[in-house]
This record gives C-alpha cells, sequence and structure tokens, in this order.
C-alpha cells in the first residue's frame, strides 16, 4: 500500500508539472519564433499573457461569460495586437542591431505593466468559476478540473499552430524564417511579412497561455516577467526555431519544477531551473530533444 | 546594341565603412554563362549580394533587362527572375526536401506551376526524388548542394546565381555540378557563376572576369584568360 | 582593417583631448559643488551621488557590450554579490563604515565570480545565448542569496548600523572618484593594445583569434574589470542603504539601468554612458517627481520612444548623419535603411 500510494504522489506531482509546463511551452513557442526569425528577445512575452489574463477576468466579470470563451475572443485581438507591435516598433528598428530591440522589448514590458496596474489595480486577482474547486480524479490522484481544461485548450491551440506551420505556405515560410531570414528572403519570401505574421503568431500564444492561467493560477501586473524567464528557459530546452520543442521544453520544465518544489524547499527549485538553463545553454545550445524536431 | 540581360556599371560596395568593390562594371548576356572569378575575400559574393539587393551600391547602377535593378528589395528581385543560391546554400536544415522546394516556388507567380517545376528538378536531381521526406539537414554535402540548386530553379528564375556551387565537395560532384550548369544553361537560364574552382569553370563559361581584391583585373573568354601569361601564373599556377 | 583602427584611435585621442579640456572644469564644479549647498537637504547632491554611480555600472556594462562585443544581462549579479560582501563583512566586524578596503574587497569578489562564471560562459556562448545564459546567472544569484539563511538574512536581507551614518558628503565623494576612475580606466584601457585587441574582437572574432588574440583571455578581462566597477557600486549602496534584501540588490533594474543608459548615449563610445547616465537619471527623476502616480509608465514610453528614434544612442547625432536619421524615423512607418 505504501509502494502505491509513492507512486500516485509521483504521478500527481508529474501530471501537475505537465499540466503546468503546458502554459509555459505555448508562452515558449511564440518566443522561439520570434527569437529564432529576428533575433528579439521579446521579454514582454509574459505580460502579453497578464494583459489575456486581465482581459479574461474583465470579459468574465462583466458578462459572467465562460472564461474558457475568451479564447474566441482574445486570439484574434492578439493577433492583431502581435501584428501592431512589429509592424508599429519593431519593423522600425529591425536595422539597428540587437540591443535596441531587446531594450524596445523591455520598455514596452514596463508600460504594459504599468497600464495595466493603472486600469486594473496592483491587486492579485484570479478568476474564480463554479467549477473552479472541481476536480476529477482517477485512484489517488486529483487533477483540478481548470488546469485539465486550460491543458487541453493549450494542446488545442499548440496543434492549430503546428497544422499551420506544416500545411500552409506561409506557415512553412515561418519554419524557414525561423530558422535563416536571409535564406528566406532570397527565395522571395518578405522579411517584413513573415516577422509581422511570426510576431503575430508569437503574441496570439502568449494570450492563449494567459487565459489557460487565468483560471488556474493567481496573478498581478507585476507577475509577467517571471513568466518571460520561465518561457525563456523552456525555449532553451526546446531549441530555438522548434515548435514542439517549445512545447516539450515548457513541459519539461513544468516537471522539474514540480519535482523540485516537492523535494526540495521552494525557493532552491527555482534554483534548479536556472541551473538546468545555464546547463543546456551550454552544453547543449540547439535543444535537448534532438537535432530536427519540428 | 544587344541588350544584356544583367549589368552592372560602375559600382562601389561597402561593408560598414569599409570599402569591398571599386568600380566594377561587368556584364551578363541571355543564356550565357559568365563566370566571377577570383581568391577568397575578393569580393565575390559581395557583388551577387549587390545584385540580389542586399548591399545598396554607393555608386554606380545595376540594370535587369535594361530596368534599374539598383534599390530593389531582395524578395521583389526573386520576382523579377532572379534567383541567388548564396555561399554555404543555407538550406532550411529543419524542413524536408519537399518543403525547402515547395519554399523555392513561393512567388506567386510561380505557384500556379509547382508540379511541373517539382518534375523538372526531380529530373535533373533524382537522388532528392529519393529524399523527399528527408530533413534537408541530413543529406549528403554534395545532395545539399543540388536541393539548393533546385530549390532556387523553382522559382523559374531567368537569371540564376550560383555562389561557390563546387565548395567542399568531393571531385565527382563537382563535375556533376558543372554538368548540371550546363544542362540548365541548354535549358535557357542564364548563369552567374562565382567560383575558386578556376580550371573547370574555365572550361564551361562563355566569358569570365577575374576579381582581385575588390576590383576587376581581368575579362576575356575562358581560352582568352588560359593563353594569358599573368593569368595562368597566378590561378592556373594554383591548381591541385 | 589596421587603417581602421588607427583611425579609430586617432578620433580617440581628439575626443581625450577634448575630454580634458571640457573634462577638468565640470570636475571642479562637482567637486565645488555640495560645499556650497546643505549637502544634508539638497536633493541635487543625493541625485548625483546615484547618478555617478550609474556612471560607473554604465561604463562597466560598456567594456564588455560597446567594446568586447559581449552583451550581459546579468551586471546585477555582481552588483548584489558586491553589497552583500560588504554587508556580511561589516556585520562580521572584518571592514568598518565606508571602509575603502571593504569596498576594493567588494569589487575584487565581483570580479572573481566573473572570472569563475566567465570561463565556461564566455568559452560556450556567443551573442545572444551569452545574455541569456548571464541573466541566469542573476536569477541564480538571488535564489542563491534568499536562500541563504542567517549568513545572508533570507528574503529579508540584512539590517546594518544605521546609526553610523553621519554626512552625505563622503558618499557624493566616493561615488564620484568612483566614475572618474572607471572613465580613467576605460580611456587608459581602449588606448593601449588591450583596447585595439578589443576593437578587433567586437568586430570580426574569428579573424582576431587567426591572428593570435587570445580571444577568450581578453573577453575575461572585459568582463571581470566590469564585474569589479559594479561590485565596486554595490558595495557603496550598501553603505548607504543600510539594508540589504535580495530583491533589491539583485533586481533587474540594476542589470537594465546600465545597459539603457549606454545605448542611449552611444554603445562603444567613451563619453557614451556618461551623457546616457546623466540624460536619462534626470528624466527619470523628474518623472518621479513631477509625474509620481505614474512615472513607470512614463519611464517605459520614453524608453521606447527612446529606442524607437534613437537606437544609435545620443552620441550618434554628433556624427555626419546623425541628426538627420533621427528626423528621418520621426516620419511615421519609415526606416532608415534598408537591409
Amino acid at each position: 500500500m505504501a509502494g502505491f500510494s509513492s507512486f500516485g504522489i509521483f504521478f500527481q506531482i508529474l501530471i501537475n508539472g505537465i499540466l503546468f509546463g503546458s502554459m509555459y511551452g505555448v508562452a515558449a513557442i511564440g518566443l522561439s519564433l520570434i527569437f529564432g526569425s529576428m533575433q528579439i528577445i521579446f521579454i514582454a512575452q509574459g505580460a502579453m499573457m497578464i494583459l489575456a489574463a486581465y482581459l479574461t477576468f474583465w470579459f468574465f466579470t462583466l458578462t459572467s461569460m465562460n472564461p474558457f470563451f475568451c479564447f474566441v475572443l482574445v486570439l484574434p485581438i492578439f493577433l492583431g495586437i502581435g501584428w501592431l507591435i512589429y509592424a508599429g516598433f519593431f519593423h522600425r528598428i529591425a536595422d539597428a542591431g540587437k540591443n535596441p530591440s531587446l531594450l524596445l522589448a523591455f520598455g514596452l514590458m514596463v508600460l504594459l505593466e504599468n497600464l495595466m496596474s493603472l486600469v486594473w489595480s496592483a491587486n492579485t486577482r484570479a478568476v474564480t468559476t463554479s467549477y473552479t474547486g472541481m476536480g476529477l480524479s482517477m485512484g489517488a490522484i486529483q487533477i483540478s478540473f481548470t488546469r485539465l481544461v486550460s491543458f487541453a485548450v493549450s494542446i488545442s491551440a499548440t496543434t492549430l499552430v503546428f497544422v499551420f506551420m506544416k500545411k500552409t505556405i506561409w506557415g512553412k515560410a515561418v519554419r524557414g524564417a525561423s530558422e535563416d531570414m536571409k535564406a528566406a528572403a532570397l527565395l522571395g519570401i518578405s522579411p517584413s511579412k513573415v516577422s509581422s505574421l511570426t510576431f503575430a503568431i508569437g503574441i496570439a500564444l502568449a494570450g492563449v497561455a494567459g487565459v489557460a492561467m487565468a483560471t488556474t493560477y493567481p496573478f498581478d501586473p507585476y507577475s509577467g516577467f517571471i513568466f518571460s524567464l520561465k518561457a525563456l528557459i523552456a525555449v532553451a530546452f526546446g531549441g530555438i526555431g522548434s515548435v514542439a520543442g517549445a512545447m516539450l521544453g515548457g513541459i519539461l520544465l513544468g516537471v522539474i519544477e514540480s519535482m523540485s518544489a516537492f523535494i526540495i524547499s521552494g525557493g532552491w527549485a527555482d534554483a534548479i531551473s536556472y541551473g538546468a538553463f545555464l546547463l543546456v545553454l551550454m552544453f547543449r545550445p540547439q535543444g535537448l530533444f534532438g537535432r530536427y524536431a519540428s | 546594341m544587344g541588350k544584356h540581360l544583367l549589368e552592372v556599371i560602375g559600382i562601389d560596395l561597402f561593408h560598414g565603412d569599409a570599402q569591398a568593390i571599386w568600380d566594377v562594371s561587368f556584364h551578363v548576356d541571355e543564356n550565357k554563362i559568365v563566370a566571377l572569378v577570383g581568391s577568397n575575400g575578393a569580393g565575390k559574393s559581395t557583388l551577387l549580394d549587390a545584385v540580389s539587393g542586399f548591399i545598396a551600391p554607393k555608386n554606380g547602377d545595376i540594370l535587369f533587362s535594361g530596368n534599374r535593378l539598383t534599390g530593389t528589395k531582395p524578395e521583389e528581385v526573386v520576382t523579377l527572375g532572379i534567383s541567388h543560391v548564396p555561399e554555404g546554400r543555407r538550406l532550411f536544415s529543419r524542413l524536408t526536401v519537399l518543403e525547402n522546394l515547395e519554399l523555392g516556388a513561393f512567388p506567386p507567380r510561380t505557384r500556379p506551376y509547382i508540379q511541373q517545376s517539382l518534375e523538372r528538378v526531380f529530373g535533373l536531381f533524382p537522388v532528392l526524388k529519393k529524399r523527399i521526406r528527408q530533413h534537408a539537414g541530413s543529406l549528403s554535402g554534395g545532395e545539399q548542394q543540388m536541393l539548393a540548386i533546385a530549390r532556387a530553379i523553382m522559382a523559374k528564375p531567368t537569371l540564376l546565381m550560383l555562389d561557390e556551387p563546387s565548395l567542399g565537395l568531393a571531385p565527382v560532384i563537382v563535375t556533376l555540378m558543372f554538368e548540371i550548369i550546363q544542362t540548365l544553361s541548354g535549358e535557357g537560364v542564364t548563369i552567374l557563376l562565382v567560383e575558386q574552382n578556376v580550371h573547370q569553370t574555365l572550361e564551361i563559361a562563355d566569358h569570365v572576369y577575374v576579381l582581385k581584391t575588390g576590383r576587376l583585373e581581368l575579362s576575356g573568354t575562358g581560352e582568352d584568360l588560359m593563353r594569358n601569361p599573368d593569368f595562368q601564373q597566378a590561378y592556373l599556377g594554383m591548381k591541385g | 582593417m589596421v587603417v581602421m583602427q588607427a583611425n579609430m584611435i586617432k578620433k580617440g585621442r581628439h575626443s581625450w583631448k577634448a575630454a580634458c579640456f571640457g573634462g577638468l572644469p565640470v570636475l571642479c564644479v562637482l567637486c565645488l559643488f555640495p560645499f556650497m549647498v546643505d549637502s544634508e537637504e539638497s536633493y541635487l547632491v543625493y541625485f548625483l551621488f546615484l547618478t555617478f554611480i550609474y556612471v560607473s555600472m554604465a561604463q562597466g556594462w560598456n567594456l564588455v557590450a560597446g567594446y568586447a562585443g559581449q552583451a550581459s544581462l546579468g551586471q546585477h549579479a555582481f552588483f548584489g554579490l558586491g553589497a552583500y560582501i560588504t554587508a556580511i563583512a561589516w556585520k562580521a566586524g572584518w571592514i568598518g563604515y565606508m571602509d575603502p578596503f571593504g569596498m576594493l574587497m567588494s569589487g575584487a569578489g565581483a570580479a572573481l565570480l566573473a572570472i569563475i562564471i566567465g570561463i565556461p560562459l564566455l568559452a560556450k556562448l556567443r551573442g545572444d545565448y551569452f545574455a541569456l545564459g548571464t541573466l541566469g546567472l542573476g536569477e541564480i544569484m538571488r535564489v542563491i542569496f534568499t536562500q541563504g539563511g542567517s549568513l545572508t538574512g533570507g528574503p529579508v536581507g540584512l539590517m546594518l548600523p544605521s546609526s553610523q551614518y553621519q554626512s552625505m558628503m563622503p558618499y557624493y565623494f566616493i561615488s564620484l572618484t568612483i566614475a572618474v576612475f572607471t572613465l580613467l580606466c576605460m580611456t587608459l584601457l581602449i588606448k593601449s593594445r588591450i583596447g585595439l585587441a578589443f576593437v578587433a574582437i567586437r568586430e570580426d572574432e574569428e579573424a582576431a583569434g587567426a591572428n593570435g588574440i587570445h580571444v577568450l583571455k581578453f573577453k575575461i578581462t572585459a568582463f571581470s574589470v566590469g564585474a569589479f566597477f559594479t561590485g565596486l557600486c554595490g558595495s557603496l549602496f550598501a553603505y548607504y542603504s543600510f539594508h540589504i534584501h535580495p530583491s533589491g540588490v539583485f533586481s533587474l533594474s540594476w542589470a537594465l539601468m546600465p545597459v539603457l543608459m549606454t545605448i542611449f548615449g552611444g554603445i562603444g563610445t567613451l563619453m557614451g554612458p556618461v551623457v546616457g547616465a546623466f540624460i536619462l537619471a534626470s528624466v527619470f527623476e523628474l518623472a518621479n517627481i513631477w509625474l509620481p502616480e505614474i512615472h513607470p509608465l512614463f519611464s517605459g514610453a520614453f524608453i521606447v520612444l527612446v529606442m524607437l528614434f534613437l537606437p544609435q544612442g545620443v552620441m550618434s547625432l554628433g556624427k555626419k548623419d546623425g541628426a538627420v536619421n533621427l528626423l528621418k524615423g520621426m516620419v511615421p512607418f519609415n526606416r532608415t535603411s534598408s537591409e
């Protein structure tokens, strides 16, 4: 009996890690594509997630609409926001080098965080619905209902993006450009158009991650940076430019965090994530999941 | 007075503040194979980048079919009918052979013909058809070069520019490469070839320009140059 | 390539003379100023004290990123470490209040960290990956010090005897000294053969290596000297704030401010970080004073605007076409050059 229950605990931690990690993964996919094609570390990705979370909170408070229907609203809005951010901001400094882009992203993050703080106050929010406390039980394992649905939506969004990237010509162009932008230009693919599209997809995914998070985790305007950092770690694990890799990297990170938090105290758990991050960067910069995962 | 297909007139090219090309002029006539030879650092790739639209000339002009090409963005240069296979090939290693080829036919005017183009390409490079679902990064050096050229052909170019297609390849493959270049020329594609492999280049080129540290040194047909004593000493003497 | 570098040094010599002639009077004013006002009440004294710290940290970053070409996002690791070394040593009684030995030791400790971490990081990581690696380093440092137990005071941090505070004057002059010191170091380094090597590495690393330059050694030198400056600043900050806690001294602001100031001023130039630090510190403080409620909002907007319109920094305005490009950049949806 003891053996079974510790196995059960192990599985519980694993499942929680996977569910949580899928959220990192979704945000990481966008970051990875943007970084791969434009060498921009979009440090404001987490802030975008939080924005989506606030919008979800707002819709929910106003209309009592099921938060998960917010996906339908958030997706087109964030596609537009992503396109605008590239066309209005990053496109203009595309030739200036990487540092200005990084700082621009940082400035946007600060701007966004403080705007959200102004509009929605700095208090921590969470979206609680009638089914927030509900859970499913499978033997000894409890799975929170909201986390499960969030996971399902994250995976669906990822699959949608994956199919787009695999089957459509523009999706292939985004994949190609995220590996080698100059080569794409040599084939007649306009760097500005493909970059706009990449950004739109990247931010839309941040939006999906944000909605997923809103129902499972409390947030405040300044939580974004930590998520950006976690998404970056996921990207490092998965290899830059790889869609599947970013998702797997996110899940892996989620599992590592979950396990670490259980085995050691919460504070050191972060150190393990950052340590793993550094190790992967140094010894396997192409990612952990093989060369051609895409 | 025949119009040249590609005409480069007196251009200066800079990398930042450093000048790489001084007052270079050359032209490529339709249906011909023109070669730019010279050792490393002579500026040959820089010239191709200028034609492709990646570097803007400080002075001078570039004309394509009589129209001004200077200042055209790289992605538009492709739609005009110029395809550039860069040094190092720059394949999308994470995409499959087929996907690389499909992206080759990205310009809207070429997309209706994608099946025909694929057949043409597989006719030239049967080995690619065998590897169609493999990731481009897993191909051998020679196969990658073939894929790079095939991908460029998918855009149905009028002018095909090749930057060092023989680099790093086994001699057998190199010979095959030069045969393919001649085949393509026979099909009506105008070729601008940049090479360090001088000997085989001279054999197939209709006209050769010799570049040295950013300046045009010599120009002539293959036979002219082979008879030129300076050229013999500098370039043929080095032949391995 | 050699011609290019000789030209750069020639230009540098002119700015060196200009800096001396322009700089000495300014230095005199800065030295006399605190005696002319009530240094305890004067906001300007406090402001300058802080700005001198920013200048030093910006120069430190400029050395690594602008001259050696490795953009680091982990300066906060060195700042925080410097602060903690001072705080812990002081609490343990090994050093005293405003102890120069303590400050140098903190700087040295930061430099040591830079060397230890720098060797694997710089050997294996390039460009963006290096930046990410340093970011990770900073975060790891924060976690370590948060978990440090009684040695580091954990998340609450360490409290230092604030009763020792007597006057603002030593703070002002020490931070001024550090700023001048970093500026002098930078000037000497850049004029020397070391500086030449840095530029060679920044322009083309492989060529530099092929020319016999021991690239890794120089990168580590730049990284550790920059860390030393930053550690000194951390130490001074510890003496000033009397309360050191991880989220304060390892705050990302300490990593990003020097970056922002250097880029704004002009990366890879001698006076860029100085100009950038002064202008930005002024802007942020003024925003804090005039728009206290929303000043972070303003700061964020300012950063965005600066990066959009002046990505090459203020010093570029002095160059040919600099001002013209700035105006061009203001046209909506315009780009200053084509790729």
